[in-house]
């Protein structure tokens, strides 16, 4: 009688490890798009209420990506407390035409998205 | 693109009930200086050209979005232009001058309010035209 030894626990778990770095790597090339259409402004101003402070090129430097817990997904992330603006500049406001710097990243990499993850997987 | 805008720009005909909520006011882009509220501005979030084996374009992939700007304290007036905005454009047939029109379905929908404390609804479509 022949036995066979069942690897399934370490294949579901490696399976899960190149699931995970594929959607790093899918992040990366996201950020990297967004850092480049993410506008810059020019006005920096220090002093007063953190919220009030601006400094040229802070929004660019919040752009980043997060690895969903149990790595299903991906998610990209522009703004923190300080940089609370991120969405006026990606949807507009009734005072500023907006300049979306996340969508387009996405739409503009959508071919390469899909090669990344059937290189890693 | 310019084409694919006058063609949105002309389904908001002056009978449509969304040209008489905002009483004719949709804007490319951005809105004029001191424009009476409500009003709805669209703009176009990214287009891709999806090429076929003979690396022509035959088909643009738009992402455009509406933005619908109230003033009133209530939600009520903003959320009734959405809903006019909706019934207009989902699934709507466009008719543009050197494409053909495949689809425009809605992708997302936020309602929040902006910077000056207004009401803003936006609707974002996928347009998909094929050149003829």
């Amino acid at each position: 009688m022949q036995h066979y030894k069942w690897f399934g626990k370490e294949l579901i778990r490696e399976l899960k490890k190149v699931r995970r770095e594929a959607l790093r790597g899918i992040g990366g090339i996201v950020k990297k798009s967004a850092k480049q259409l993410c506008p810059i402004g020019k006005i920096k101003r220090t002093g007063g209420k953190y919220w009030k402070e601006r400094k040229p090129g802070s929004l660019q430097r919040s752009i980043r990506y997060k690895v969903m817990r149990g790595g299903h997904k991906v998610q990209i992330i522009a703004g923190n407390k300080k940089v609370f603006y991120a969405r006026f500049v990606e949807i507009g406001t009734n005072k500023t035409s907006p300049k979306s710097f996340l969508r387009p990243a996405i739409e503009m990499n959508k071919t390469r998205i899909m090669a990344e993850f059937k290189n890693r997987l | 693109m310019e084409d694919l805008f006058k063609s949105i720009y002309d389904e908001c005909g002056s009978g449509t009930d969304l040209y008489i909520a905002i009483n004719g006011r949709l804007f490319l882009s951005e809105a004029p200086q001191g424009t009476e509220f409500p009003y709805c501005v669209f703009f176009l979030v990214s287009g891709v050209p999806i090429y076929d084996l003979n690396e022509n374009i035959p088909v643009e992939d738009c992402l455009i979005q509406f933005n619908v700007y109230s003033d009133k304290n209530g939600a009520g007036e903003v959320t009734n232009i959405y809903e006019k905005l909706i019934a207009l454009y989902d699934w709507c047939t466009l008719t543009i001058a050197h494409y053909d029109h495949i689809s425009m379905n809605r992708e997302g929908q936020m309602l929040m309010k902006d910077e000056d404390n207004r009401w803003q609804y936006s609707a974002t479509y996928r347009v998909l035209i094929e050149k003829t």
